[in-house]
């Protein structure tokens, strides 16, 4: 299988007061196109760092990492954000959603920040909202929706621009486990039907059912 | 609660630019209120500066009158008689003498025989150079200002004709701008010289006397005895402290209506810096609410806060107020300045007045946020749920629309009086505080029209559609349109009364020359027709008196011989008050102005007491007319009244009206009565001289304005950045879905732009109905205006706010190109 991301000695640290605080020590991972792997570990240990760093929101110290080929540091921010808008979906434990914004704007977000016309994408949103459940309620601004339907709302927005990857950080964190379980499937069928690569980090096991791999960090470093 | 205490300290210390904002905000009111308070004492200072310098502090003047056939000197036998009841009384001569270096520069001073030592001991002289020693023969003083201007030393010979003789005079010494000669150019200069010299050249004794008396107290009864004993003479009170009462009014009335603009502008950056202030402290007032202390307790505690900030502002804005009263000096009594400093009027109860009122006004700011945010539920709180559910749209929105709509229409229904300048007061901050809740309304109907634009890139049209949905944004389009609308509705204020002074010139003024003699008879007239160039002529006798019944004066009375006046000066409304002006030497009839009519409630009948001198004369009121250069305060009198009333017999002003170049006549004319002029204008040169007037006051009390713009700027850079670091976590959301840095920073340009875009807008059509009050808010203290809306400056204004406005872009572009997304996402 094609290689979507790969990880080369990826150290990241930060300066506390006097003290060097090392997150992540000499990193080296590769994921495969279409793979659903869930990065476990306890409290501390680099997980969420670790998914920001491939999803180039944050920057590593030291190592390279490169996605579908393209190396993330190397790139300009015009080039970066092309990349979030267009290769990658993020999904965040605290949703993320624009308040101000309806859940089909939050959801055309990406399209027409890319300069997507609007009456191009609205047919293909208007499906992600049907897949995920939410196209009741379209109209309505975050606030006034559940946890579920605004996670549901943040995968659709992930979604609109037909990424390849998708990074979830703690996607049901703050979510009932019936929810939650809800969320997974989701995921799961995104990932069997789109053959969309997922990365999602979680604390819990159960979760990683979904998945089809597991990546269990410690101190900073790829469990064994 | 030291612990809450503390934390509340340590919070003001770390947010140290929000509480320097409300500090500067505090202090910024404060300031104003203790300058106005100390303007007032600067104005009383000044009048009684004018008032004492020709008497220093004694309480009644005797003088001759002017009268022809008037007595020439004061029977001092008489008033030695009650010299048991004076303390001193000190005497002099007053004349006119004529200094004639050439003919452009010929002019008349008023020169005063005077015993110095006596003079000095009761009326000090401070000389800048000089000697007031070996006082006899023909000596001079004279003031800095004329000896600048006509380049005069000590020791110098200066030339005076004096009873028609010439004679020379040294001068021994120059005094400075202060008593007698505080304010000479307005007097049109003094010169001191012995009275020996004075009492040899005119044949007399003294024609002004001076008079202490041992108990103050009996200054009414002892005026009253002299006025019935020396009725050949003016009696009158050396200072007048009524009348200084009634001209502080008239000076500081301006400045405190303006000082409310910046008064309220404050109220509303400490009630949004406030807010912000409170909103932080939510953690704070949720966790101490979960450990069990009282929603009283925690409020008490927060509005202590209030109070002690309220207090340093306070006397922070005591040491600004120093230093604008010093502008506002400097300003508006640019030749005064050296008397009149704020070191001489400032004063403890100013101080204790202006942190008084900064307590107030910033508990009051503070209270609303304050019971707001304690309100909310702990449970709320604790689950960080504090913000309200989107529910229905506030209709507030109407009322404004109301304030609104009430200012641009009541003015037009209100009388000149007081009552009416309090309603034309009211309804224009009214349209202030109107435009507030109106400002969301009409930036959600702008920005959605704007938001359809199609060329418009969309972090642009996110920026369009934040400028209704951000709280903080539109807080600041309310903060800037406030700003917008004080100063150009001061501006168009002045602009009005200053358009109003120069068109009633062109329109109420049908002369060219205005000339004043020396003395007149009745071959004036004839000999001024026959120069070469005049069209026309006609005298009239002019005074400003007090109407003693209603606690007023006149700015214009005119004695008139005949309606030919009227050629020359233009009055609406004449038609209808023929009968009046063919009666009105059958008696003592007037004719007064209809502004006069609505300010004072008159009716045809009524009676006048004019003042003059000593007595009070009743006047009937015969006819209303529109007033003459839209000053209001104006009456006419028939010309045999006002001689004798008056006590004067030559005309006190000639209007000429010429065939050819006005500037060629008035030399013409010059050149043939030479040593007669005692003054001679152009229409062009009055109408110069008169803005001129004016323009210190407008530039004046336009400090308090630009101090509102200042402090709304600054209310916006501070909400900028807490809206910066309240949105931080939005921004950051926006660049992890793929805006980038380039796309954020067009998103902020587009909501800072369209920020001062709308706040132009809305400031600049507030103004507008705003300045449909000014005719009835100037009309007291000014007379009647029409609004004359200052476009091109207001045009000037809304370019400077956009450039403004861009340049304060730069600060959250700057910030947001530092933003990191993970700890601002990560960041709860």
């Amino acid at each position: 299988m094609c290689k979507i991301i790969d990880a080369k000695g990826v150290n990241k640290s930060f300066q506390l007061a006097n003290q060097k605080v090392e997150v992540l020590k000499n990193v080296n991972l590769e994921i495969s196109k279409g793979e659903f792997i869930s990065i476990m570990g306890p409290s501390g240990s680099g997980k969420s760092t670790l998914l920001y760093l491939l999803g180039g929101l944050d920057k590593a110290t030291m190592g390279t990492i490169r996605i579908s080929g393209v190396e993330m540091n190397k790139l300009g921010d015009k080039d970066q954000s092309s990349m979030r808008r267009n290769n990658i979906g993020f999904i965040f434990q605290a949703y993320n959603l624009v308040e101000n914004l309806t859940l089909e704007e939050n959801i055309l977000l990406p399209a027409l920040l890319d300069g997507k016309k609007k009456k191009n994408v609205m047919k293909r949103a208007e499906e992600l909202m049907r897949t995920v459940g939410i196209l009741e309620r379209r109209d309505h601004t975050p606030r006034e929706l559940s946890g579920g339907e605004q996670q549901r709302t943040a995968i659709a927005r992930a979604l609109i621009n037909e990424p390849d990857i998708l990074f979830a950080d703690e996607p049901i964190g703050n979510l009932d486990s019936k929810t939650g379980t809800g969320i997974l499937k989701l995921l799961q069928q995104i990932n069997r039907e789109k053959g969309i690569t997922i990365l999602m980090v979680t604390h819990s096991e159960e979760s990683t059912r979904y998945g089809n791999r597991i990546i269990r960090l410690k101190d900073g470093e790829i469990a064994v | 609660m030291r612990l809450f205490m503390k934390a509340l300290l340590k919070g003001l210390r770390d947010k140290k630019a929000r509480t320097a904002l409300v500090l500067f905000s505090i202090a910024v009111s404060a300031s104003l209120i203790f300058a106005n308070e100390c303007f007032s004492k600067v104005c009383e200072q000044k009048f009684y500066n004018a008032d004492v310098r020709w008497g220093g502090n004694s309480d009644i003047c005797i003088q001759t009158k002017a009268a022809v056939g008037a007595k020439e000197w004061i029977d001092e036998n008489m008033l030695a008689r009650y010299d048991h009841q004076f303390a001193y009384r000190y005497q002099f001569i007053q004349e006119k003498g004529l200094y004639n270096p050439s003919i452009e520069k010929m002019h008349y001073f008023t020169v005063l025989g005077v015993d110095i030592k006596e003079f000095n001991a009761y009326n000090p002289i401070t000389l800048n150079q000089g000697s007031l020693d070996d006082w006899n023969g023909y000596k001079a003083i004279i003031g800095t200002t004329y000896a600048k201007k006509y380049n005069l030393k000590v020791n110098d010979i200066m030339k005076l004709e004096l009873y028609g003789k010439t004679y020379a005079f040294k001068i021994t010494g120059i005094s400075e701008a202060r008593g007698l000669f505080v304010r000479e150019l307005a007097d049109g200069g003094f010169i001191l010289v012995p009275k020996d010299t004075m009492a040899k050249i005119f044949k007399g004794g003294s024609n002004v006397s001076f008079i202490k008396l041992k108990d103050s107290t009996q200054k009414k009864a002892m005026k009253e005895k002299l006025t019935d004993e020396f009725g050949e003479y003016l009696v009158e009170y050396g200072v007048d402290d009524s009348l200084i009462a009634a001209e502080t009014t008239n000076y500081v009335m301006p400045f405190r209506i303006s000082a409310v603009a910046v008064v309220f502008m404050s109220i509303f950056i400490i009630f949004t810096a406030f807010s912000l202030i409170t909103l932080e402290r939510i953690p704070l007032i949720g966790t101490l609410r979960s450990i069990g202390c009282t929603r009283k307790r925690i409020n008490r505690l927060l509005i202590g806060e209030s109070v002690f900030l309220g207090a340093v502002g306070g006397l922070l804005g005591c040491l600004m107020g120093i230093g604008v009263l010093e502008v506002i000096i400097k300003i508006y009594f640019a030749s005064d300045a050296a008397t009149l400093t704020s070191a001489v009027v400032l004063n403890f109860r100013a101080a204790l007045t202006a942190i008084g009122i900064a307590i107030v006004i910033t508990t009051a700011s503070a209270i609303l946020p304050i019971l707001r945010i304690t309100r909310i539920p702990i449970k709320n709180i604790i689950l960080n749920d504090v913000w309200k559910k989107n529910g229905r749209r506030s209709k507030l929105w109407i009322v404004g629309l109301v304030l609104l709509g009430a200012c641009a229409v009541v003015p037009h229904y209100l009388k000149i009086s007081f009552t009416g300048m309090i309603i034309g007061n009211v309804v224009a901050t009214g349209a202030l505080i109107g435009m507030i809740p109106l400002v969301p309304f009409l930036t959600r109907c702008i920005s959605r029209l704007f938001g359809r634009i199609p060329f418009l890139s969309y972090e642009s049209a996110l920026g369009v559609r934040n400028l209704h949905d951000n709280k903080s944004l539109l807080n600041n389009i309310q903060l800037f349109s406030a700003a917008i609308a004080i100063v150009a509705f001061m501006t168009s204020m002045f602009h009005s009364m200053n358009a109003d002074l120069i068109k009633a010139y062109d329109r109420d003024t049908k002369y060219d020359i205005l000339l004043v003699l020396r003395h007149t008879d009745g071959q004036t007239l004839s000999k001024i027709s026959g120069i070469e160039g005049v069209k026309d002529c006609f005298g009239s006798y002019r005074a400003d008196p007090d109407i003693s019944n209603h606690q007023t004066f006149f700015n214009m009375l005119y004695g008139i011989d005949n309606e030919k006046f009227f050629d020359y000066n233009i009055v609406q409304g004449l038609n209808s008050n023929n009968e009046a002006l063919a009666n009105l030497k059958n008696g003592r009839n007037i004719i007064t102005t209809n502004i006069l009519k609505d300010k004072l409630g008159l009716k045809i009948g009524d009676i006048l007491m004019i003042k003059s001198g000593s007595m009070d004369l009743p006047y009937k009121i015969t006819g209303f007319v529109e007033t003459n250069l839209g000053i209001g305060h104006v009456g006419y009198i028939s010309s045999d009244n006002f001689k004798k009333d008056m006590g004067v017999s030559d005309y006190s002003e000639i209007y000429i009206k010429t065939n050819g170049n006005p500037d060629s006549v008035k030399n013409n004319i010059l050149r043939a009565l030479s040593k007669d002029v005692m003054s001679i204008n152009t229409k062009e040169e009055l109408k110069i001289a008169n803005s001129d007037k004016v323009v210190p006051m407008f530039n004046a009390i336009s400090v308090y304005s630009y101090i509102a713009l200042l402090v709304g700027l600054i209310g916006i850079i501070n909400n900028l950045v807490a809206s910066f670091l309240q949105r931080k976590r939005s921004f950051a959301l926006l660049l992890s879905v793929g805006m980038s840095l380039k796309g954020l920073n067009r998103m902020l340009i587009t909501e800072v732009v369209g920020m001062g875009g709308l706040g132009i807008l809305f400031g600049l059509a507030s103004a507008i109905v705003m300045s449909s009050a000014i005719p009835s808010i100037v009309c007291i203290f000014w007379g009647k205006v029409s609004v004359a809306l200052p476009l091109s400056q207001m045009a000037i204004m809304g370019a400077a706010g956009i450039l403004v406005m861009l340049l304060i872009a730069a600060v959250p572009v700057m910030k947001s190109n530092k933003l990191s997304i993970i700890e601002s996402i990560k960041y709860e």
